[in-house]
């Protein structure tokens, strides 16, 4: 039993209790906002009952041609609230304003350590679409799974032929 | 993006006019009382004709622009035009947002217009496509009794509302039992009807509408109490059930935990379930009145539950919280209640040495559980308690805190490290603090004129509030102050130094930069779990108090830099004045006026500083409130208040003003005033420094013998004597560059006659109060040196002596957890000792540069 509602910038000042977990990046002030200002539909937060934060998404609509596409930036959930389905919830969200705006297909960055994602995400339907080497950095690099799922528009299902070879960061479109 | 060839592009300057003229910008901020509501509302008027036109022209084309249509409408509250948009053909152009965008419009604007019955139906509507989207069923049932009670005015007799909702919402509660959904929404919809009707008074309805609600209570934890969100959903319940029925409730709560043979949890969903019980045990009030012993047995019996069913979670992954986790936290609460409730008589239980048991089981946990939060603003709570804030520094590090959170969570350590006089802790905390703050301007701008360019202008109003919400954050304000004062307080060793440290600092001694009237409290004080009864939780009134209480603090600091700005000035603007008199009879008078402004600001601004400081006697030789743990730590205010620092400030800046006023021979020292007020001063000096002799003797430094809350104020005192003498130090180092240029003067003419030319009395007496004072100083710069040595050779002989005499173990830990938690206490008071020692050593020999 979730509120799910448009992120506001005033949810930046509660969602700590999202955001202090380590794996969810916490970015500087003009990240959120450029995204609450050039994709708003796309930025949906979970709220709980009394009030709290329970995960939000970030997203965007880009590309060109058969490339137009929606991309996840940011999905996270607390972890008092993980395993409900709550991620599910905000990723068909997103997929259903992807749709809306005709796009080919959905795709996100993933830590290939990070499993308990991965697996989520294919329960979802998404596939391993390509291996980006060394995408995150730290000590040491860590490779990024692109991972995507079609949407109608595709109807031939290009967009999820995987790649059979890794790319380098710099060769993402 | 919003097509830039259509004229909506002119309402839209049109209402961006509009929301910058309710905030202006910072620059203009001072006027921002005067922003005039007459201008919005014709600003708005005007956005709407415009837009009218368009729609009547069929220009009206992309979504972007009918969202902004709504916007201007619902500024202006013209609900049923922009209801008469959802119906018309425009509605059909909103094609990008969620499913159920639309229909939330359409519900409020019904609300709004009170047309409760359509607000109602939608909102009905909205649950059955969403019936896990918990807002409808607020609405639903907020809507609803409205109706009931608009109907009930009206006429008597109609069919009630109310059964018609509690049968919609018992049907929807049956429909997710039967078909098994993971849906939580419909089995709280009849407890949020109960709690409406409890609210409203109508409590002897529940029963007949929604049924037995503790049957429903219950029916919710048998399906979600193996979740760990169980207790978080339903805590808003609690205060619904009856105080007679709480025994046997949670009686029948634990039955369902799945127990093994030896009492313990058997899987993951007990453990859950297990906690959910021990959760609503605390919240009923049913460990209320336990005993210190029994605080702390029960806290064992938790840490040996958290032990017995770590193995349950040994293939979790890192990033994954542990299920007992919560176990060590309600532990680390009942350990901590226990501590404060023996406060003052630790021969009960073994106290001092609790405490450290507590960091290490929490240390102990978060090793284990990397992801857990909550477990590390626990111990960082814990060790702010002992005064270690470079223990505290190493878990905050942990938190990897950032950018926003700088403001939100910035009340966890920066304030409490400085303090403690942990210097270098603070400064970098306030630093990265600062930069953030400093960085909001511009972060801020770039994403109001994107929202103008995609069309998302209904986000403007609000990018601009939440920019002048950290301009104005509280914290920002205090942190700035601090930061200011610690920059001139610690490292300063000459009044040159002063001078340029002041300069660079760009200090507005006339003009009060701050925005008293729009300061935001931004901490984010409900973060850490708590599971008390409702009446022991952290409440609002007591965020009130607090905030105020802060507010107060940052009142007398910034009136204090202020002060300290101007008495900087004061002394440099005589010394230009000598310089230019020197030079050019014109500058010369320049350099006067300027000195005798900047006089007047001096004597305002210690004024100022009297009159903050009378109005603040509530917070004086008081005690601050107990807060609940899960609240700030306690106001610095009130300790500051009872150190008896301001008034010595208030003194010395009544000597500046009187020996400028004396030089300048716009007063006269009739009756020896300065000789009075220089002794006054002596005499409180010598005071506060004695009186701060003890609170260094107090400090306890030894993890043997560590109390909670002892040291916390010992350094706190200590830290603020060092500030206070400080700028003691600085102001006597005004009056020096006054009198500087006299007894030079003297000396200069009792060359040149034969009858010696006397001094003012005023010479002999500074040079002797500044003998004194250094003294004094050397005395305690002494006294500080050498606990600083014996607190950094015990601790050096005890980390050698692997801390033998030290058993902070406990079953869950061992002697080398706990010996690394001693060592990093006790060296964080070799660090806060070092600093205070080396800020003093500067005082020293700042006070020994005044020589005339």
């Amino acid at each position: 039993m979730t509120t799910l509602r448009p992120f506001r910038c005033e949810d930046m000042f509660h969602f700590n209790n999202v955001n202090l977990d380590p794996l969810t990046e916490t970015y500087g002030l003009s990240f959120y906002l450029q995204y609450l200002a050039h994709w708003p539909e796309y930025f949906q937060v979970a709220e709980s009952p009394s009030g709290v934060i329970m995960g939000y998404i970030m997203g965007k609509a880009e590309g060109h041609g058969e490339n137009w596409h929606g991309h996840v930036t940011a999905l996270t959930v607390a972890p008092e609230y993980r395993r409900l389905g709550l991620a599910k919830q905000l990723m068909a969200i997103l997929e259903d304003i992807s749709e809306k705006k005709r796009c080919y297909f959905v795709d996100l960055f993933v830590r290939v350590s990070n499993l308990v994602a991965i697996t989520m995400y294919k329960l979802l339907g998404y596939i391993v679409y390509r291996t980006v080497l060394q995408y995150y950095s730290g000590d040491p690099d860590e490779d990024a799974y692109d991972m995507r799922k079609a949407l109608s528009r595709d109807e031939q299902r290009k967009s999820v032929i995987p790649l059979t070879h890794p790319v380098r960061p710099e060769d993402i479109e | 993006m919003i097509h830039s060839h259509l004229p909506v592009h002119s309402s839209a300057l049109v209402l961006i006019a509009s929301a910058t003229c309710r905030r202006p910008p910072l620059r203009t901020r001072v006027a921002h009382k005067s922003a005039d509501p007459k201008g919005k509302k014709v600003s708005l008027l005007l956005a709407e004709r415009m837009v009218d036109k368009f729609v009547k022209e069929n220009k009206i084309e992309a979504e972007a622009e009918v969202l902004t249509y709504l916007h201007i409408l619902e500024t202006q509250e013209k609900y049923t035009e922009a209801l008469a948009v959802l119906d018309g053909p425009l509605a059909k152009k909103v094609i990008h947002q969620p499913q159920n965008f639309l229909s939330l419009k359409r519900a409020s604007y019904h609300a709004k217009l009170c047309q409760w019955e359509s607000a109602a139906a939608v909102n009905k509507t909205l649950i059955k496509e969403e019936p896990d989207n918990w807002q409808h069923y607020v609405e639903y049932i907020r809507t609803t009794m409205e109706l009931k009670q608009s109907v009930a005015a009206i006429e008597n007799g109609t069919e009630d509302p109310l059964v018609e909702a509690a049968s919609f919402l018992a049907d929807m509660k049956q429909k997710t039992l039967v078909e098994k959904t993971k849906n939580r929404g419909p089995l709280l919809g009849l407890m949020q009807l109960a709690l409406v009707l409890d609210q409203k008074g109508l409590s002897q309805q529940t029963k007949e509408l929604c049924g037995d609600f503790m049957e429903i209570l219950y029916q919710y934890i048998q399906v979600y109490g193996d979740k760990m969100c169980c207790y978080g959903d339903i805590v808003n319940f609690l205060p619904l059930v009856p105080e007679d029925q709480i025994s046997h409730f949670l009686e029948r709560i634990q039955k369902l935990v799945n127990f093994n043979e030896d009492g313990v949890p058997a899987n993951i969903e007990a453990i859950h379930r297990n906690l959910c019980w021990l959760q609503l045990r605390r919240a009923l009030g049913e460990q209320a009145n336990l005993t210190p012993y029994q605080h702390v047995e029960f806290s064992e019996s938790l840490v040996k539950l958290y032990q017995e069913t770590l193995h349950l979670s040994s293939n979790m992954v890192d990033t994954d919280i542990r299920p007992g986790d919560a176990y060590l936290i309600l532990a680390a609460h009942s350990f901590i209640k226990a501590m404060q409730e023996c406060e003052g008589s630790s021969d009960d239980i073994a106290v001092k040495h609790l405490v450290f048991k507590v960091a290490t089981i929490l240390e102990h946990g978060i090793e284990k559980s990397k992801a857990n939060f909550q477990l590390k603003l626990l111990l960082i709570k814990i060790y702010n308690m002992l005064g270690a804030t470079g223990a505290s520094q190493t878990v905050y590090d942990k938190c990897d805190l950032k950018h926003i959170q700088l403001d939100t969570l910035g009340h966890v350590l920066a304030l409490q490290a400085l303090d403690s006089g942990n210097y270098t802790v603070a400064a970098d905390i306030m630093s990265s603090t600062l930069k953030f703050f400093m960085a909001n301007y511009k972060d801020t701008s770039d994403p109001l004129i994107s929202s103008y360019k995609y069309g998302s202008l209904t986000r403007i109003p609000e990018f601009v509030d939440f920019r002048e919400r950290l301009n104005n954050s509280l914290h920002f304000a205090s942190v700035a102050a601090e930061q200011m004062l610690l920059d001139i307080t610690v490292d300063i060793t000459s009044h040159s130094q002063l001078v340029d440290t002041v300069r660079q600092m760009d200090i507005d001694p006339i003009m009060d930069k701050i925005n008293w009237k729009e300061l935001c409290d931004n901490r984010d004080l409900r973060v850490m779990n708590s599971w008390e009864p409702r009446d022991k939780c952290l409440q609002e009134s007591d965020i009130k108090i607090s905030t105020a209480a802060d507010i107060t603090m940052l009142r007398l600091r910034n009136v204090i830099l202020r002060l300290v700005g101007v008495a900087a000035k004061l002394g440099h603007s005589k010394a230009a004045s000598e310089q230019a008199s020197a030079n050019k009879e014109n500058s010369c008078v320049n350099g006067e006026a300027a000195a005798s402004t900047d006089t007047m600001h001096l004597a305002d601004l210690t004024t100022q500083l009297e009159e903050e400081y009378k109005e603040s006697s509530t917070y004086r030789n008081c005690k601050p409130p107990r807060l609940p743990l899960q609240g700030p730590d306690p106001s610095r205010v009130y300790l500051f208040l009872s150190g008896g620092y301001v008034p010595i400030l208030v003194k010395h800046a009544q000597i500046l003003q009187h020996i400028h006023s004396t030089v300048q021979g716009s007063a006269g020292d009739s009756e020896n005033s300065s000789g009075v007020m220089i002794k006054e001063c002596r005499e409180q000096v010598e005071e506060l420094v004695t009186s701060h002799l003890h609170y260094m003797e107090a400090l306890q430094t030894s993890c043997l013998e560590i109390v909670p809350g002892v040291n916390p104020p010992a350094l706190a005192h200590l830290h603020h004597l060092a500030q206070t003498l400080g700028i003691v130090a600085i102001l006597l180092g005004c009056c020096f560059v006054i009198l500087k240029p006299i007894k030079a003067g003297v000396a200069k003419k009792n060359k040149k006659r034969k009858e010696p030319v006397t001094l003012p009395d005023v010479v002999p007496q500074f040079t002797s109060y500044v003998g004194a004072l250094t003294s004094l100083l050397q005395k305690f710069e002494k006294a500080l040196a050498d606990k600083y040595k014996l607190v950094k050779k015990t601790t050096e002989e005890n980390i050698k002596k692997n801390y033998s005499s030290v058993n902070v173990s406990s079953s869950l830990t061992s002697p080398e957890e706990g010996r690394t938690v001693c060592e990093k206490v006790e060296q964080s008071y070799v660090k806060s000792l070092e600093r205070l020692s080396f800020s003093i050593g500067n005082k020293l020999k700042y006070v020994l540069s005044l020589k005339l």
